[in-house]
């Protein structure tokens, strides 16, 4: 009988791809989303989305969130650029589907700067990639 | 209308079984403590959320590129199915001022730009909503489209408005049954409309910035489409709620909201002062 395989859960680590997902949403100069001082890097992989500054709070709405969410992924893809070329991890890969993946986490008050490093992992080669 | 519910059934079951991207599942479920300022103190409850979905894009890029577009250049659109079920339970269900139950199943055209257009997406939506006691509970489908842009007067500021028309059942509603004289209620179409400014404070005003993180407006309206006469005397024909939220430091938060929800029938003012937190 088949058996569900369990996912591994992406390490948070000092990578090109952890780094650049935390210092875009913390810096003062990028997205600014909470304080170094509040959470710091190494605490930083599970604190989702509802906990940052542009998370709505008075409603639930999915396609409002879905807009703002959309929104937010092209502005965190926007400022990863400025410090790094995105350079494709896998040929063919379209950025609207990137952006999508990024717009998934964005919308959800669930996800986590753990899923965004990841999607920025599985999309962008970082020049600590050899 | 007749045929737009197993149309838009049809539609997302067989987008999810189409082989493009898949969004990842989502299982949510927050704590949370509301005080509806009746003199009876407060009452706990629990906010729960699951969803996902699929979906497939068309942009203006070249995909054999060795680098993605750039942000500030790449337009693209695209077809989204998703699903959401969300919600708020209390410990006490008679104090509950929210939906217990609010599923959507939604079929949406996406249109994402990097100028003032902003993200746009329209299509067709289902959705079940319910109080917790069940004794008010609705099936609304029809048509919605949204749009939400980022800076606006800010870097990050951000509006967003929600605008939808479908058709309710409204089943057990049992102040309209009150209202009309009877327990057979028919269908009706039914416009909303909602709004959500959000400000971050935090970045643009650094010294109250030190206290307060970001102010929220939310309004929500609905409307009836030709009402009859005794549900508009009833005022059972238009809802309104608006809040005001000001999201302080330490998750702790202020806010306001004024008015009531469709198949709440008590006029409600509830305050909040508290915190929030997810249970991950």
């Amino acid at each position: 009988m088949a058996t569900k395989k369990e996912e591994a859960v992406y390490e948070w680590r000092e990578n090109n791809a952890c780094v650049a997902t935390y210092n875009v949403l913390e810096g003062d100069n990028f997205l600014d989303q909470f304080e170094d001082v509040d959470i710091p890097f190494a605490d930083a992989a599970d604190v989702s989305m509802a906990k940052l500054r542009y998370f709505p709070k008075s409603t639930g709405n999915s396609s409002l969130l879905g807009v703002l969410g959309n929104q937010m992924a092209r502005q965190f893809l926007k400022n990863v650029s400025k410090t790094f070329t995105l350079q494709k991890q896998t040929p063919g890969k379209k950025t609207a589907d990137f952006v999508e993946e990024l717009t998934a986490v964005f919308s959800n008050k669930g996800g986590t700067l753990r899923n965004l490093a990841q999607i920025l992992d599985e999309n962008v080669k970082f020049p600590d990639e050899g | 209308m007749k045929y737009v519910a197993p149309v838009i059934a049809f539609a997302v079951a067989a987008s999810m079984a189409l082989p493009c991207a898949a969004s990842a599942p989502v299982e949510n479920i927050s704590p949370i403590l509301l005080d509806t300022q009746d003199g009876e103190g407060t009452t706990l409850g629990l906010e729960f959320e699951f969803s996902g979905g699929r979906h497939f894009t068309k942009s203006n890029e070249d995909p054999n590129a060795a680098t993605f577009e750039d942000i500030d250049k790449l337009r693209y659109s695209g077809l989204a199915a998703t699903y959401k079920v969300s919600g708020t339970v209390a410990a006490d269900e008679d104090r509950n001022p929210k939906d217990f139950i609010n599923a959507l199943i939604d079929l949406q055209y996406k249109s994402s730009n990097p100028d003032a257009l902003g993200t746009i997406t329209g299509g067709a939506f289902l959705k079940f909503e319910s109080d917790q006691s069940f004794e008010d509970q609705q099936l609304v489908y029809g048509i919605g489209v949204t749009y939400g842009k980022l800076a606006i007067f800010g870097d990050l500021d951000f509006f967003g408005i929600d605008l939808r028309r479908g058709q309710v059942d409204p089943k057990e509603d049992e102040s309209r049954q009150a209202v009309l004289g009877t327990t057979s209620l028919e269908k009706y179409y039914r416009n909303e409309l909602e709004i959500l400014y959000m400000f971050p404070i935090k970045e643009s005003i650094p010294v109250i910035g030190k206290m307060v993180e970001s102010f929220e407006f939310n309004y929500r309206y609905y409307q009836e489409s030709g009402a009859p006469d005794v549900i508009e005397s009833a005022k059972l024909d238009r809802f309104f709620l608006r809040t005001f939220r000001l999201n302080l430091e330490h998750d702790l938060f202020l806010a306001y909201s004024n008015g009531k929800l469709p198949f709440d029938v008590k006029e409600d003012d509830f305050f909040t002062l508290g915190f929030s937190y997810n249970l991950e």
